[in-house]
């Protein structure tokens, strides 16, 4: 683990409109080296408001990420939103003009540097992303994002082990967090623990009406157990246009000829999208082969 | 009756002689008529035979009386003559004349008396010889002669002749007690002329056994005496004499009634009187009567005149306390004009006499360990310089001068000081050729050296006196410094600076301006007073002084200084634009110090760190760095960490590294953390930017300078990863093989050793996939036993190698069917529970490996080894044999087939505990879900980023 790798600085800084790398002599002024008012940690910053995306309703407050993926929308205020926004609409050069901006106004809050580690990670530098989420931890040693985030970073390196501490550890200091149980629900499910990730799942249903991919897994996990109707009653809340995902598809077909419905079944699964099976290729033609619908 | 007319003439005609004009006639009239007589006394002795006493009497006393007349004429002769040649005159062959008289007059008595034993005037004879010999100064045989003519004198008035001149023997001997008897038996008897002059006698042999009472008693009587014609008038002597008895008997009242009454001045006679005791030698009587005479004296002039008359009488008998005493009674008569000429000549004599001696005994040795004396002998000198210095103004310059001296000579160097100021100021003033002049301001400078607390005050006046004179003499050089010393002691900078302009003006080469410059400089330096530094370096640099060229670059040294100190001040007060600005100006200064650029970079550096301006900050952060020594980076090596967070946090990746990684380097040989955590920032943040080589070159610096072990590995073990990501094998398995061993990472490396089999293994290099494998073993062994944490990706190929033991021992189960006859079905089924139970055995040895994984498969290859043989078992049917025998066999081997089933599915049950429980992350999990086909779900790539804690 890479953590407390950097001192906590202590010098203030400035804020300007535009990053200013170098300034020229002339121009600068005794007031340019007024100290900034640091924005340190809040808890009422650490929350979206302004989302507005139905098919991820269950994180909203805490993650945009799907928000992109699933085509709501997101109003954001202030630099931290921005920030985010910017980088998960790949516009990263203008992302990091607002963290060389704002760098030393954020100094001491761990918001700020997760948003840049995550920014760094949506790029595909890892490494950077890592550098930061330790920077965020070394400011709040239990803070939830940054550690989720590291949990889904040793997800894409299929670190599952690590990714479960990762998760759990986020869940623990989070006492009202659902991205921890989101993915902790996806890991669980993703191995066949169904009733690890049915807890997890269940609590999420709670804040969750439309979330596509609480209700997909949801009714997986019943589907795991054999509660066909359960599982089918999940399956139908999930907004139609995602049926053709393989992640949702796939088992809703299952479901679906479990419940007795073959044709529908085998319906819906000529629907799933082939071109994005991926990791679900083998099971698809397994559940193809077991429903006759195997082409 | 002839004799007695002789006696009588000779008397009238002594007297008669005695008021004569011509002595010497009457003398010769007076021995021609006692020749004749004596011619005539001669003849009729000679006509008697000598048988007559009474004619050699008359001889004898002709004679004598021819002795005394010739004497007198002799001493009279013999006092005219020059003192020079009267010492060279024999006395004898002078006074021969005389002498010859009284030798016949003596001879004479003595024949009278050895003759005419019963004479009747045998005292008379006596008499002549006493006489004789009194006047030969022959006081014994005068004695012996007078004492025979008192006793054996029958006449009254020869024997009271007899008594007076023994009386005056004795007195001559100063047997005052034997004469006075004499003189009172003798004076009783006889009232003549002579009494007041035989009582005068009297009068002093009282006084000389001190019975002053009868000695004034019988003064005034000889004095009373005196007044008349019928004796010798004594008055005068006794006026001179009375007064001295009336002080000595410390009766001065009634000596004043008595001169008073006469008319005469008793002070004036007391001062007479003095100064013949004081002739005499007799000082304390002397002493006496003048103290009488300064008390009853009022008028000033005579006053002064007993003064002096003191002064002479206590320096000849050297009584200097009151000599002091009287010379300081007399000095303001004398100031004020009241002494004559000669008055003063006497005063100023006597005090230059004594003042000198007092000085001789205070230089001189006699004195030199009796402090007390001679402080007190100096004291009395320097009160007569004093007054000497106002009354003799022709040598006032040397007596001010010699109370200089005096005063030194004793140390007391304040004094002398204030002495020799006189003597310069005095001369300086009215004598200005006097050689006391410059003597005095010699000395004026060396004692001011031994004063004890340095005279700032007058130290300037002295040199400054001294620099009039002589503005360029031999020691004026030194005079110049002292004086410029002197004006900074007193902080009078302004006339200090005037000196060092006289001194340059005199001395424009000389290399001491230079110091008395950098003395001025450090003033105004001290009181950053910088207006009138910069006035100073521009002066020099106009030429005006000379300073050699070190000094000329400390100057310039100190002007860089000035510059930083002006800019820190503008920070003190807040305006970083014009520090930063100033900073600015000092690297651009060709003069300025390196320590001043180091401090400039550095303070520019923060300044440019306050603006948030990266590039500055790292430029010249790194600058200042490259030129602070090792003392001054550990110092401040918190803030360059802090400027390198501050890079990094900019996004200045390489920036942040650079810098952490010159701190590295200057931090080198320092044992220190601070150097350690520089390190891996530099190190994890190159690596994160993607400078793989630097980090490599930091590597090996880190090792160089002594980054701990743990440090290294940790960093080359980032690096090997990051070789991985980029798929460079060669590098990869580089660093595998350096950290195969290290502690802390080794373990770690089981991860890439098994990407290096999986990659050699790809490219058929069997050699190495066995190298590998090898090296893989022992770091496995290793971890175990050190207990040594193992990724889960590394437990999980360990079980599956042991997995594959089961498969090998499942495919021989699978391989093995029942078939008869019974003997060799009993041996295939003996031979299958034994692979089961081996089987069973192989599991526990891949679920000992604590691989979930493992775990997993080992559950799922036992429920299906189980429950094939189950299944087999059931659906085995002998061939060739009666149903009978066969549902019998089924009966029995059914039962086979259930425990084989139950076993089954309890290693299934056993499995889904074991996933649930411990939350095996597998995908052979979905096979132990119920169901007819396992439901599947594969989320690994659909883990959400939080950007937020929520609500």
């Amino acid at each position: 683990m890479f953590l407390r790798l950097l001192p906590i600085l202590i010098l203030v800084g400035c804020a300007t409109s535009q990053p200013k790398k170098s300034y020229d002599v002339g121009d600068i002024k005794n007031e340019d080296f007024k100290k900034v008012k640091k924005i340190t940690y809040s808890r009422s910053d650490d929350s979206f408001k302004q989302v507005e995306s139905e098919l991820t309703d269950a994180l909203n407050e805490e993650s945009i990420q799907r928000v992109f993926t699933y085509g709501g929308s997101v109003e954001v205020k202030g630099v931290l939103g921005e920030i985010g926004k910017l980088c998960y609409e790949k516009n990263f050069k203008d992302a990091f003009n607002l963290v060389k901006t704002n760098n030393k106004i954020y100094d001491d809050n761990p918001i700020f540097w997760t948003q840049v580690g995550t920014c760094y990670l949506l790029e595909g530098n890892s490494r950077k992303a890592l550098l930061f989420y330790n920077r965020a931890l070394g400011i709040k040693g239990d803070y939830a994002p940054a550690l989720n985030n590291l949990g889904v970073m040793y997800m894409r390196d299929n670190d599952f082990s690590r990714a479960l501490i990762a998760f759990e550890r986020a869940r623990k200091n989070t006492a009202f967090g659902k991205t921890p149980r989101f993915n902790l629900a996806n890991l669980y499910l993703s191995f066949g623990l169904y009733q690890q990730a049915e807890s997890h799942l269940l609590t999420l249903s709670q804040v969750s009406k439309k979330d596509v991919d609480v209700l997909n897994m949801l009714a997986t996990s019943y589907l795991m157990q054999g509660k066909t109707d359960l599982a089918l009653r999940n399956f139908e809340n999930i907004d139609s246009d995602f049926l053709e995902e393989p992640k949702v598809g796939i088992n809703y077909a299952l479901a679906l000829y479990m419940g007795g419905k073959p044709d529908r079944a085998r319906d819906v699964l000529d629907d799933v999208n082939q071109k994005g099976l991926r990791q679900w290729k083998n099971y698809f033609k397994s559940v193809s082969k077991f429903i006759g619908g195997e082409k | 009756m002839m004799k007695k007319l002789i006696f009588a003439i000779f008397i009238i005609f002594i007297c008669f002689n005695a008021f004569a004009d011509d002595v010497e006639k009457r003398r010769n009239q007076i021995i021609s008529i006692i020749n004749e007589e004596l011619s005539e006394v001669e003849r009729l002795n000679r006509q008697t035979g000598e048988r007559n006493p009474d004619l050699l009497l008359r001889m004898a006393e002709l004679n004598l009386e021819k002795a005394k007349l010739y004497r007198d004429k002799e001493n009279k002769e013999f006092l005219e003559i020059p003192a020079s040649k009267r010492r060279k005159v024999s006395q004898k062959s002078f006074f021969s004349k005389s002498s010859s008289y009284f030798s016949v007059a003596n001879r004479l008595a003595l024949k009278i008396a050895r003759r005419f034993k019963s004479y009747n005037r045998l005292g008379e004879a006596y008499y002549i010889l006493g006489f004789n010999a009194k006047e030969a100064n022959n006081s014994r045989a005068a004695s012996k002669y007078l004492s025979l003519a008192t006793r054996s004198s029958r006449d009254p008035k020869t024997k009271t002749k007899t008594q007076i001149s023994l009386a005056e023997v004795y007195y001559n001997e100063k047997e005052y007690a034997k004469a006075i008897p004499l003189y009172e038996d003798a004076l009783r008897k006889v009232d003549d002329r002579w009494w007041t002059k035989d009582s005068f006698n009297l009068a002093w042999c009282y006084f000389r056994v001190n019975s002053y009472s009868k000695a004034i008693s019988k003064m005034e009587s000889i004095h009373q005496k005196s007044k008349s014609s019928k004796y010798i008038d004594m008055r005068s002597q006794v006026e001179r004499d009375i007064g001295l008895f009336y002080a000595t008997a410390n009766r001065i009242d009634e000596g004043v009634r008595f001169y008073k009454n006469l008319g005469i001045n008793f002070t004036s006679q007391l001062l007479t009187i003095a100064i013949s005791l004081k002739e005499q030698g007799k000082y304390t009587f002397a002493q006496k009567v003048l103290n009488q005479a300064e008390k009853y004296e009022k008028n000033e002039d005579k006053l002064i005149l007993i003064y002096i008359e003191k002064l002479v009488l206590f320096e000849k008998y050297a009584k200097y306390d009151q000599h002091l005493y009287v010379s300081k009674k007399i000095y303001p008569l004398a100031v004020k004009g009241k002494l004559s000429s000669d008055q003063i000549s006497q005063y100023t004599f006597q005090m230059a006499k004594v003042s000198a001696i007092l000085q001789r005994q205070v230089v001189g040795k006699t004195y030199r360990r009796v402090k007390k004396v001679r402080n007190k002998k100096a004291d009395q000198a320097l009160e007569y310089f004093g007054m000497l210095a106002v009354l003799d103004k022709s040598k006032s310059d040397e007596y001010r001068y010699l109370q200089a001296e005096t005063a030194f000579a004793l140390y007391r160097y304040s004094r002398a000081y204030e002495h020799y100021k006189d003597t310069y100021q005095y001369t300086s003033k009215n004598k200005v050729s006097s050689p006391f002049r410059i003597k005095s301001l010699d000395a004026m400078i060396l004692t001011l050296g031994k004063f004890k607390t340095p005279s700032v005050k007058e130290n300037i006046y002295v040199f400054e006196e001294y620099l009039k004179i002589y503005p360029r003499g031999k020691k004026s050089k030194d005079a110049y410094v002292r004086l410029f010393n002197n004006y900074k002691a007193k902080k009078d900078y302004r006339s200090a600076s005037l000196v060092l302009d006289r001194f340059v003006k005199n001395y424009p080469n000389d290399p001491v301006q230079e110091g008395m410059i950098a003395d001025l400089m450090e003033v105004s330096r001290k009181e950053k007073d910088y207006t009138t530094i910069r006035t100073w370096i521009s002066a020099i640099e106009s030429g005006k002084y000379k300073v050699s060229a070190t000094y000329r670059r400390k100057l310039q040294e100190l002007l860089t200084a000035i510059q930083i100190d002006d800019v820190q001040g503008q920070l003190a007060k807040g305006d970083k634009k014009s520090a930063l600005v100033g900073y600015l100006k000092i690297l651009d200064d060709p003069y300025a110090t390196k320590k001043s650029k180091v401090n400039a970079k550095y303070n520019l550096a923060a300044l440019y760190f306050e603006l948030g301006d990266t590039d500055a900050t790292a430029k010249w952060a790194k600058s200042a760095l490259e030129e602070m020594d090792s003392k001054d980076v550990y110092k401040f090596s918190t803030s360059f960490v802090t400027m390198a967070n501050f890079l990094f946090s900019s996004l200045e990746f390489k920036k942040s590294s650079e810098l952490s990684e010159t701190l590295v380097v200057k931090l080198c040989n320092r044992k220190t953390k601070r150097k350690n955590t520089a390190f891996k920032n530099a190190a994890f943040i190159y690596l994160a930017d993607g400078h793989i080589k630097e980090t490599e070159n930091l590597v090996r610096l880190g090792q160089k300078c002594k980054v701990p072990s743990s440090y290294i590995s940790e960093v080359e073990y980032e690096i090997m990863r990051e070789y991985f990501q980029q798929r460079n094998w060669n590098r990869y398995e580089y660093y595998v093989l350096k950290l195969k061993d290290a502690s802390g990472v080794y373990n770690k490396i089981i991860d890439d050793l098994l990407n290096l089999i999986a990659v050699h293994a790809r490219f058929n290099n069997t050699q190495k996939v066995k190298q590998f494998n090898s090296i893989l073993w022992k770091s496995y062994y290793r971890a175990k036993k050190s207990n040594d944490t193992i990724s889960m990706r590394g437990l999980d190929y360990f079980a599956s190698l042991k997995i594959k033991n089961m498969e090998i021992t499942y495919n021989q189960l699978r391989l093995i069917k029942f078939e008869f006859p019974p003997e060799k079905f009993a041996a295939l089924q003996k031979q299958k529970l034994s692979l089961l139970t081996k089987l069973t055995e192989q599991a526990n040895d891949v679920q000992a490996v604590g691989s979930g994984v493992g775990i997993v498969n080992s559950f799922k290859l036992l429920y299906e080894a189980y429950s094939e043989v189950a299944k087999e078992v059931y659906e085995f049917t002998p061939n060739g044999k009666s149903p009978e025998y066969i549902k019998a066999f089924k009966a029995d081997f059914n039962q086979v087939g259930k425990q084989l089933e139950n076993a089954a599915k309890s290693y299934q049950t056993e499995a889904k505990k074991a996933i649930a429980n411990n939350s095996i992350l597998n995908k052979n999990n979905f096979f132990f879900q119920d169901g007819k086909l396992p439901v599947e779900f594969h989320g690994e790539d659909a883990a959400v980023l939080m950007d937020r804690g929520g609500k």
